[in-house]
């Protein structure tokens, strides 16, 4: 949430007709926007298809954002929309029965890192996410709004729509919620 | 956690959202209670392991991605509809067409009733068998070919 001063220049940039600026927003929250995806939807292939919907709604409505207010806020809105329409896809799809629960796959890896030296790292992202994606939904969002991108409480109750109060109390249960289903991960890990 | 601590009030305090005076409070609780700490320093671990999950998913060419489909959406953006929006929008179009056969069908039988039922006023008033069947006179070949084609 530091770079909030940058991004509404190249909001404006954007705005008097810089395309390139668009580009520099979209290089910036490119794994912001996908880490969050991942967390929500767990890890899949449609991972970068998501995180390019994301961007091309940015793009559509970018010239109507008011640059007062603050653009990873917006930009979650947007992200979390899409995730949320997607999950309903989802239920929709299960429901009818056209795909199968979708399991979430590794297809998506950190192309930084080696695959000697990611394996136990690696393990270890996967049972932090398969354990984030069994927390309520609503509670998850504002807990991935706080570690990944260090938002302040008022920063998500404002992204969410909601109160500090709910957003001190979403990210309290979703904690708990995660510490009792890694606690026996963590304990063979001691 | 029993006790004068507020089960959210660990949390908040981890992520530096509790005021000087409420800090100082859990400070203090955490000296003396232990499952506190304990509590407090999970958290801390998984906080940890979360930031670690957010790495480098996409490459720095998922620009170049993303500018295609920008050239060459505005197509795609028209002609894709979410499954959701797609399934709305035909149970919406299938009530119109049932509605509209039930409203058409509706003003289609009002009248035709009301011709069944003049119908039958007419032929017990003046129709050609009943005039036959109540003549008192055997009926002729003329009668009966007139009575069928009344038919």
């Amino acid at each position: 949430m530091q770079r909030t001063a940058d991004d509404l220049e190249l909001v404006r940039a954007f705005q008097s007709g810089n395309e390139a600026a668009f580009d520099e927003l979209v290089r910036r929250y490119r794994n912001a926007v996908a880490a969050f995806v991942i967390a929500t939807l767990g890890r899949s292939s449609e991972v970068e298809d998501l995180s390019q919907e994301v961007f091309l709604r940015v793009h559509q409505a970018l010239p109507r954002f008011k640059p007062d207010g603050s653009f990873p806020a917006w930009l979650y809105r947007i992200t979390i929309n899409l995730c949320r329409d997607e999950i309903r896809k989802k239920r929709l799809r299960r429901f009818f029965s056209l795909d199968d629960m979708e399991p979430s796959t590794s297809v998506f890896r950190d192309p930084s890192q080696s695959s000697d030296s990611a394996t136990m790292e690696h393990e270890q992202q996967e049972v932090i996410l398969g354990a984030l994606e069994q927390v309520n939904e609503k509670y998850r969002t504002a807990l991935i709004l706080r570690e990944y991108e260090d938002m302040s409480y008022e920063e998500i109750a404002s992204t969410l729509g909601i109160s500090e109060q709910a957003v001190k109390s979403r990210i309290f249960r979703a904690r708990e919620h995660l510490r009792e289903l890694l606690k026996d991960y963590y304990k063979e890990r001691i | 956690m029993s006790h004068e601590l507020r089960s959210d009030e660990l949390s908040a305090y981890l992520d530096g959202e509790l005021d000087g005076k409420r800090r100082q409070a859990v400070e203090s609780h955490l000296e003396a209670c232990s499952a506190c700490r304990t509590t407090l320093s999970e958290f801390q671990r998984q906080s940890a392991s979360l930031k670690n999950t957010k790495g480098s998913y996409l490459a720095e060419s998922f620009v170049m991605r993303v500018r295609a489909r920008i050239r060459s959406g505005s197509d795609e953006q028209v002609s894709w509809i979410p499954a959701e929006r797609l399934a709305r929008r035909t149970v919406f179009a299938l009530a119109i067409v049932v509605a509209v056969a039930v409203g058409s069908f509706w003003e289609q039988s009002e009248p035709a009733s009301g011709i069944v039922e003049g119908y039958y006023q007419v032929a017990q008033q003046d129709s050609v068998l009943n005039r036959l069947l109540n003549a008192e006179t055997a009926p002729t070949k003329e009668d009966l070919l007139l009575a069928v084609m009344a038919k």
